[in-house]
């Protein structure tokens, strides 16, 4: 490449579809001093523009010894150029609009084309009139660039392999400018017929790369402005019938990624600047019923909404639970969506556990940083009623997350002791609330009617198998249970688990003698911190987790067991008034009871902590091993 | 645990010689070899293979004709059965679904049991149905036989029941459907397997076979022997039973014999009159111990049989022998077309009181004087239309089949019920009800009202020696009906365990055929089986239990202990229907933790006797003869009174 330092430069410059080419003569091409430009070093230049322009553009050329060509049909003129470059072993540049062209740009260009000898065109970074912003360069020309702002620049690397793409400033090496011509004449813009040109390029090997190093003015443009698609529809239509393989190589060769980058690091930088994140709740694990999760997570975002933290928040949901848990009423004025949004936000919040890997790479593309909040690991130990591939997804999740919440430090254990590469990530234990005004309903008719059983279908919660026992040794008592269907028994009335509102919950509680919980695995807890609330006593498995979550209740009273048979002795104590032993000891009570306020600050204070401390480069390792999962996955 | 794992272990490899037949058919080595390594990896389907296998219920030329990819799979259909057929919803016999059953019983699908061999081993027992065209409740409730036998349902269908014209289901019929279609008679094939393989799918008549009369039964060819012959007596009655009182292994028949007993004493002349269900017969030995105790017993088998001994009325069963039993069902209004419920009814009328026993019953009425006729149970109602009012018609009622939903079904245990609207119209046909004991009676006066209802309960003697043993024995005697099993099962389970935590060395004595429903050894638990002393069985416990829960009619456990002088734990069911002053004698807990502190307190106590001179008195009093049978022999007597007089008018009954 040695030689090609002194070749000659020629430059083809269109002033074709700019709107008021007289006015770029004016302020753009006549403003550019002979000597710095590349217009000094430039042998030859051809300059096309409107038939219908003005005097002062053929001024203008007459000035700096320039050729112009009055024309409409700038491709045929543009082969011309090309072709008698080609013939004079000359560098082509070719100039969309009134470029600013530095002679030190063109140097960094013309490095990167001498890196490998398959670059086979540089596009230049063309920033905006104010200096503020660069511009993305439009997808394969098929929309316009966006705005980004200019501290993302310096987060790219100096050169950046991308399939073809159009920039206003593009510079081809004498060997390639006319070796897959002549420009496909079908093309009424340069921008297709050039796309067209570099895509037969690339299929012989040549990729485009973007000097991120070399940056370019442009007169007139402005980043308060949305630019005009380079591609006009008739050719793009033409474009993608010429080469398929267009959009696969924006998606599959780092096009896609690296926009998606400087979109969300630049949507990171601008929020950052106005002190004003924007946060993507997503809550798609909340489905049409009530249990745990939608208590949870449902709880957080309405605490969270009261809290109105100064963000802009959307929240991505099931969209028959927007209906059925009234969402909207809930976060009236927040941004509401049932797919995942295009726009960039600078974190991502899950406010439960993913269960696919689709969900966080939906979450990923959509922002910076990405946190979860993870209300279990059951479903990972149990197996059976987990999602395919959990623990792929989790290992993922444990590598690549931004950050954790934990509903209490016995998940946070499981999860760690589980995915010990989660344990480098921040995270934090955020309990719901313990505050008995957060659970009770003071409407809720108190009783000591029936003992409530409480669980579900899964094996874990036990509450069939409790059921069946309960209801066999005490054939006269009346047991309500919130679980599993059962049979007949007499003495049982059973709700399905989820299909009770939380009146109709609250109500069990509260007309209950005794309430048993006889779960092996949770997460939080809500039954227990539920039933401690209302002031009854409950029977609890003994576990690690009963010991963290009622120790910090205020109110009730605990009653552990160790095996389910045990169960029967010590109801039966408990209703012919004998002495239990194993009414676990009541610690002192905690001084000021946490409450969905507090639940709701933790959660923002963490948030806004990722988000200023949101990594770009662990954002590119994530986004290359989406990559690789998605092409495991094809 | 580990013992329960070399159960399944030995249980698997006892399995492996039945399964290595069939793997060895599998076609090839390949095939083989495939096998046994499937089978290695799932040893639990070695043992249900074995049990599939023995069962007949695999047809493994139905299976592969219905699925011919079996065929090239390589390996034997029973072994593609076991190990994925079934979890595929495969029919191994056209009557077994496993969809259907998996569905229908979802905790079969959740303990990962291999359907079919669930089915065989615990689901026909307990009346679940293999498929959507053979009721195996209904099986069962219909021929006790097979209940008794411990055979399962379907099997007994395939194997004995179609040829011997039983159904299936209340809506299905074989004969009628074998002599609808003249193709299904002639193949001779099981009519139900065509109907579930071919008739089905073509719309065969099924609908009109639900609506349809149930058909009359086949006219039976009696046959008399008389075992003796003697005078006739002047006041009689006339017991129609199916339970054979001798020997009183069970509290029906003990009330039964009591009854009699204390009718003869009043001056009744007895004439049983059995109609045992099929494989309850009585031995030779039973009838002439009845014989002896009431000189007047006649034994009638559905077959036609008829067995007998008459010393107090005239031999005129003698000339039943070689007629044909005449068309009841006409009389009866029984040719009507009847649905699922009414049908199953029906045919339960018929199993307990069949055309042989009415053919009996209206020969003997047909030389009676006014005399009582006493049904024994609500299901021998059946012949009372045909009786005119020479007979003083009662039933003794024994249970309200009315209240099982609420005092047996509810506990789980599976047995006969009756709506208030079909009960009401089986008594409805008596002149008297007897009810065994006051809050029966209560419910059965409300669903007759102004039709006499009295209380008859049992009568024991009071034998019982009061001072308490030393040793801390408890005793639980019992016949193996189910809710006596069950009661004892959870007994052992909830309150046994609490019982010696507290006594360490108590002991539990279990004596009656519910040994039998014991089979493993428990700590601190005696099987005795049958015991005939039962006197010193009693003195030596310090405790009785009557753990059953579920349960109509009287509580003869209850009373039995109170007679012999035994405390007794049991829960409210237990003592219900007894008077409040036997009530207040019995330890009646809520639950079994309260049970099992009870018996420890009654095993711990340093109470030497258990009941107080005044107690006993009152005992004695509450259970004697005079008393329990008081209002029933009066009654008896005033009607019979007033029958002979001509007070009642000629109403009903069929001319011989």
């Amino acid at each position: 490449m040695s030689g090609l330092a002194d070749a000659p430069l020629h430059a083809f410059v269109d002033l074709t579809a700019d709107r008021a080419p007289e006015q770029a003569a004016t302020h753009g091409v006549m403003g550019w001093p002979h000597r710095d430009h590349f217009t000094a070093a430039a042998c030859r230049v051809t300059c096309v523009a409107d038939p219908g322009s003005t005097e002062l553009v053929s001024a203008a050329a007459r000035a700096l010894d320039w050729s112009l060509i009055p024309t409409d049909a700038p491709v045929r003129a543009c082969n011309a150029a090309m072709m008698r470059a080609a013939a004079d072993q000359a560098w082509f540049l070719l100039l969309s609009g009134p470029v600013d062209a530095s002679e030190e740009a063109l140097f960094a260009m013309r490095r990167c084309l001498e890196r490998d000898p398959l670059f086979g065109c540089a596009a230049a970074r063309i920033r905006c009139a104010d200096g503020c912003c660069f511009r993305r360069p439009s997808r394969s020309g098929q929309s316009a660039g966006y705005w980004i702002p200019r501290r993302t620049l310096a987060e790219t690397e100096d050169v950046e392999v991308s399939p073809e793409l159009f920039e206003a400033s593009l510079l081809f090496p004498p060997h390639l400018v006319a070796e897959f011509g002549p420009l496909d004449s079908r093309f009424s813009s340069i921008a297709g017929a050039i796309l067209h040109y570099l895509s037969k390029a690339r299929r012989c090997g040549y990729r485009t790369v973007i000097a991120n190093r070399a940056l370019m003015g442009i007169s007139g443009a402005s980043c308060r402005e949305r630019g005009r698609t380079p591609v006009p529809d008739t050719d793009q239509t033409l474009l993608k019938q010429l080469t398929p393989d267009l959009s696969r190589g924006w998606e599959q060769f780092r096009g896609a990624s690296n926009e998606r980058f400087e979109v969300l690091s630049g949507h990171a930088h601008r929020t950052a600047a106005v002190g004003r994140p924007s946060v993507l709740l997503d809550i798609r694990n909340v489905m049409a019923v009530h249990n745990g999760t939608s208590r949870a997570v449902l709880g957080c975002v309405g605490a969270l909404h009261r809290l109105s933290p100064s963000w802009d928040v959307t929240v991505l949901a099931h969209p028959a639970a927007l209906q059925f848990h009234d969402v909207r009423k809930m976060c009236r004025g927040w941004e509401l969506t049932t797919t995942p949004p295009a726009s960039p936000f600078g974190v991502a919040l899950r406010l439960s556990q993913p269960w696919h890997i689709r969900e966080m790479v939906d979450l990923h593309r959509a922002a910076l940083a990405n946190v979860y909040f993870m209300l279990d690991t059951i479903s990972w130990d149990v197996i059976y009623p987990s999602p395919q591939w959990l623990d792929g997804t989790w290992s993922f999740l444990a590598e690549h997350a931004d950050g954790f919440l934990f509903d209490s430090a016995f998940t946070e254990k499981r999860f760690l002791a589980r995915f010990p590469r989660a344990s480098d990530t921040p995270r934090a234990v955020c309990y719901y609330p313990f505050h008995p005004a957060d659970y009770v309903d003071q409407r809720a008719k108190r009783g000591t009617d029936y003992i409530l059983v409480v669980g579900n279908e899964l094996d874990h919660k036990d509450a069939a198998r409790t059921l069946n026992l309960l209801a066999a040794a005490f054939p006269f008592q009346r047991f309500v249970s919130l679980g599993p269907p059962l049979g007949e028994l007499s003495n049982l009335r059973a709700h399905r688990a989820g299909s009770l509102s939380e009146e109709d919950m609250n109500q069990l509680y509260a007309g209950a003698r005794y309430v048993v919980f006889p779960s092996f695995y949770e997460g939080f807890g809500f039954p227990i911190v539920t039933a401690l609330a209302y002031g009854k006593t409950l029977i609890a498995r003994r576990s690690e987790l009963l010991d963290e979550i009622a120790g910090r209740c205020s109110t009730g009273r605990v009653i552990e067991f160790a095996r389910r048979e045990d169960l029967v002795d010590i109801i039966g104590r408990l209703l012919h008034g004998e002495l239990i032993q194993e009414e676990r000891a009541q610690p002192p009570k905690p001084a000021g009871l946490r409450r969905w306020h507090d639940v709701a600050r933790d959660i923002a204070g963490f948030v806004d902590s990722a988000a200023a401390q949101s990594s770009r480069s662990r954002w590119r390792m994530r986004e290359r091993a989406i990559d690789q999962l998605l092409a495991f996955g094809s | 645990m580990w013992r329960s794992q070399l159960w399944r272990s030995y249980a698997a490899l006892r399995a492996l010689p039945a399964v290595a037949g069939v793997a060895a058919r599998s076609g090839s080595w390949g095939g083989c070899a495939r096998t046994v390594g499937n089978f290695l990896r799932r040893p639990r389907r070695v043992r249900e293979a074995a049990i599939i296998a023995r069962s007949g219920l695999f047809d493994a030329a139905y299976y592969v004709a219905k699925y011919p990819d079996v065929a090239q799979a390589g390996v034997h259909p029973l072994v593609h059965y076991v190990l994925w057929g079934a979890f595929e919803r495969r029919q191994p016999h056209p009557l077994f679904d496993p969809g259907y059953y998996l569905e229908r019983y979802p905790d079969v699908a959740r303990a990962g049991f291999e359907p079919l061999s669930h089915f065989l081993l615990h689901g026909g027992f307990e009346g679940r149905s293999p498929g959507p065209h053979f009721d195996c409740r209904f099986y069962l409730a219909a021929n006790p036989d097979v209940r008794r036998q411990g055979v399962n349902p379907l099997v007994h269908f395939l194997q004995r029941g179609w040829p011997e014209g039983r159904s299936p289901s209340p809506s299905f019929d074989c004969a009628v459907y074998s002599e609808r279609y003249e193709d299904v008679k002639a193949s001779g094939l099981n009519p139900l397997i065509h109907y579930a393989e071919i008739g089905h799918a073509e719309g065969r008549d099924i609908s009109s076979l639900t609506e349809t009369s149930l058909p009359a039964p086949p006219r039976l060819r009696l046959t008399s022997t008389p075992l003796g012959n003697r005078r006739q007596a002047q006041r009689v009655v006339v017991c129609l039973t199916h339970v054979c009182p001798w020997p009183a292994h069970a509290g029906n028949a003990y009330r039964i014999i009591r009854l009699l007993t204390r009718l003869r004493q009043d001056g009744f002349q007895v004439v049983l009159v059995m109609a045992p269900l099929a494989g309850e017969e009585p031995t030779l030995e039973a009838i002439r111990k009845l014989v002896e105790l009431f000189s007047n017993v006649i034994v009638v088998e559905c077959n036609g049989t008829v067995r007998y001994e008459l010393a107090d009325v005239p031999d005129v069963l003698s000339s039943l022998n070689g007629e044909h039993t005449p068309r009841y069902s006409a009389f009866l209004a029984e040719e009507m077309p009847a649905l699922g419920r009414e049908r199953e009814l029906l045919v339960l009328d018929r199993t307990y009181c069949h055309d042989a026993i009415i053919a009996t019953v209206l020969r003997l009425h047909s030389v009676l004087g006014p005399y009582v006729l006493l049904a024994e149970y609500v299901w021998m109602a059946r012949v009372l239309p045909l009786l005119d009012t020479r007979a003083v018609k009662v039933i003794d009622t024994h249970d309200v089949y009315a209240t099982k939903a609420e005092k047996v079904l509810r506990f789980g245990v599976d047995d006969l019920w009756l709506s208030p609207d079909e009960e009401r119209r089986r008594l409805e046909l008596a002149d008297l009800v007897v009810a065994i004991q006051d809050d029966e009676r209560e419910i059965l006066q409300r669903l007759l009202p102004g039709r006499p209802v009295v209380t008859a309960g049992v009568d024991f003697e009071m034998r019982g020696e009061a001072r308490l043993p030393a040793e801390p024995r408890v005793l639980f005697l019992a016949s193996a009906n189910p809710m006596n099993v069950s009661g004892l099962k959870e007994f052992l389970r909830f309150a046994w365990p609490n019982v010696l935590r507290l006594v360490p060395d108590a002991e539990l004595l279990i004596a009656g055929a519910v040994s039998e429903a014991i089979s493993d050894d428990i700590a601190g638990v005696r099987v005795l089986g049958r015991v005939d002393d039962l006197d010193g069985l009693y003195r030596g416990v310090r405790v009785v239990i009557n753990p059953v829960l579920a349960g109509t009619g009287i509580k003869i456990k209850t009373i039995e202990a109170l007679s012999r002088l035994r405390p007794i734990v049991t829960w409210k069911t237990g003592a219900e229907g007894l008077s409040q002053e036997l009530k207040d004698l019995c330890d009646v807990v809520e639950d079994w933790y309260q049970f099992g502190a009870r018996v420890a307190a009654r095993l711990r106590g340093d109470v030497v006797e258990a009941f107080s001179p005044a107690e006993r008195l009152l005992i004695g009093r509450a259970t004697s003869p005079d008393t329990v049978y008081a209002e029933l022999s009066s009654t008896l007597r005033r009607m019979w009174e007033e029958r002979s007089a001509g007070t009642y008018a000629q109403t009903g009954g069929v001319s011989e």
